[in-house]
């Protein structure tokens, strides 16, 4: 078991590879089999969750009136 | 069609996926084919309970399963047929108990450290994460007293918990 | 307020009659001005954003989107489909926001640590594991990690916002593009690959990077602990 076992210090490296589906199945089976048992590692995996979900939370899909305006006229003087 | 065994949590919520679990004799179907870790069903056989514990554990059936490695059973569609009310925060508590007095005390220093930690770690046990943390560091203890300890002490676990919660496959 | 509420009802009813690229491209082709503020409503906010990750300085931002929105009117003609036009969109867009850069970055550079995603770094400090010494070599040394208490609730209050914004303009160059693209903007790992021109594996070297960064600004600051 131990040859192949990851550890803490490991699974907080993998985090991106196993949010991105971009590991071997037997790696996430192991790391997955990690999560389970410890808490500490589990905690992480979730904050690192949370970090994405608040970094995308600043997406703000509102343009202001005169960002807005200026583009528009783009299309209008091509179009004149 | 094969009956295994599934870990949820509160609500019948798989643990990692997230996926909500409808009530017992509903099937759930799975997109495309199965993966594992990544896709499907994912269900226990009785040799892998220690490694996977949440708070509620459930009987269930699968339809055209494939057994894996690691007591892994992967299947395309499944569904709970009844809940394993015999695991629950006392059967927890006496699974860490035991897994704990069966790991040998004295030997080099970091069985004992182990066999402390595990100890410790034994407060305020009940079913679910904490009780597989007790399962997995007395299993690292034996892993330390003897070559190959950590694979055969896991054996017991589960042995412990079939007779314990009287599956049957 | 109501030239706002306006705009949210165009942008509704246009998304019904854009449905598929085709339809959306053919308007553009036609001239239809709803079409192409449809466009706007849809992806100007964030090709700010986009253009922000290479220039500084706030009107040069404005003049890239712009010279964007030409190119675009000029090019749909012989626009292909053999991309989404958001993609090919973008791309024009870093095109130009990466030849301004240059151009700026003579007089005002970026301050860039060393970022080589060949290089071994690590995401949390060594300290905050076990030793080989130990009964738990690699394994965190404290017994619990704080959970955090309702992160994005806590976003609205502004404070966390303003922590995580400068954290991200204050990363090295490359992490905080791919961060950006990849968690502000919500692109594919492979649209972000092509348009930054890096290699898969690079590129999440990067994210991780940055993201573990992040995770320990926001781990350090105490805002979001219990």
């Amino acid at each position: 078991m131990s040859e192949s076992e990851i550890t803490c210090k490991d699974l907080v490296e993998l985090v991106t590879d196993y949010l991105d589906d971009r590991m071997p199945a037997e790696q996430r089976l192991r790391f997955e089999e990690h999560i389970a048992f410890c808490s500490p590692c589990a905690v992480y995996l979730e904050q690192m969750r949370q970090t994405i979900s608040v970094t995308g939370a600043l997406r703000e899909e509102d343009l202001d009136q005169e960002s807005r305006d200026a583009m528009l006229s783009v299309f209008k003087d091509f179009w004149r | 069609m094969t009956v295994a065994y599934k870990f949820l949590r509160p609500g019948r919520v798989a643990a990692f996926t997230g996926a909500q679990w409808p009530e017992a004799g509903r099937w759930l179907d799975s997109d495309g084919q199965p993966q594992l870790c990544r896709s499907g069903i994912h269900a226990l056989k009785p040799s892998a309970l220690p490694m996977w514990m949440t708070e509620e554990l459930w009987r269930v059936e699968l339809e055209d399963a494939q057994e894996l490695e690691r007591g892994i059973v992967l299947a395309r569609r499944g569904r709970l047929i009844d809940r394993v009310t015999a695991w629950n925060d006392d059967l927890a508590r006496e699974y860490g108990e035991a897994c704990i007095a069966h790991v040998p005390e004295g030997g080099p220093p970091i069985a004992q450290q182990r066999r402390a930690d595990a100890l410790a770690e034994l407060a305020g046990v009940r079913a679910g994460g904490q009780a597989a943390a007790v399962g997995y560091i007395a299993a690292k203890a034996a892993d330390a007293l003897t070559a190959g300890g950590y694979d055969s002490e896991r054996q017991w676990q589960a042995a412990w918990l079939s007779d314990r919660l009287g599956l049957s496959c | 307020m109501e030239a706002a509420l306006l705009v949210r009802y165009e942008w509704r009813v246009a998304a019904v009659r854009y449905a598929g690229d085709t339809e959306l491209v053919q308007a553009l082709r036609d001239g239809e001005e709803a079409a192409f503020a449809y466009l706007v409503d849809s992806f100007g906010a964030s090709m700010q954003r986009v253009a922000a990750l290479y220039v500084r300085d706030r009107a040069v931002v404005q003049e890239v989107v712009q010279d964007t929105w030409l190119a675009v009117l000029r090019g749909i003609d012989r626009f292909e489909s053999r991309s989404s036009l958001r993609t090919w969109l973008f791309s024009i867009l870093v095109n130009i926001a990466k030849t301004r850069g240059v151009r700026e970055s003579r007089s005002v550079p970026f301050a860039s640590i060393a970022d080589d995603p060949e290089s071994r770094q690590e995401s949390v400090p060594a300290d905050r594991f076990l030793g080989d010494d130990s009964a738990w070599p690699g394994h965190w040394a404290a017994t619990a990690l704080p959970e955090w208490d309702r992160p994005l609730e806590r976003l609205l209050s502004g404070e966390l916002r303003t922590l995580i914004s400068a954290a991200i303009t204050q990363l090295p160059e490359m992490q905080r593009r791919v961060v950006s693209l990849r968690d502000i903007e919500g692109w594919s790992a492979g649209e972000v690959c092509n348009v930054l021109e890096l290699s898969e594996t690079n590129q999440r070297v990067l994210l991780h990077r940055a993201r573990s960064r992040l995770r320990d600004v926001i781990d350090r600051s105490g805002i979001l602990e219990n």
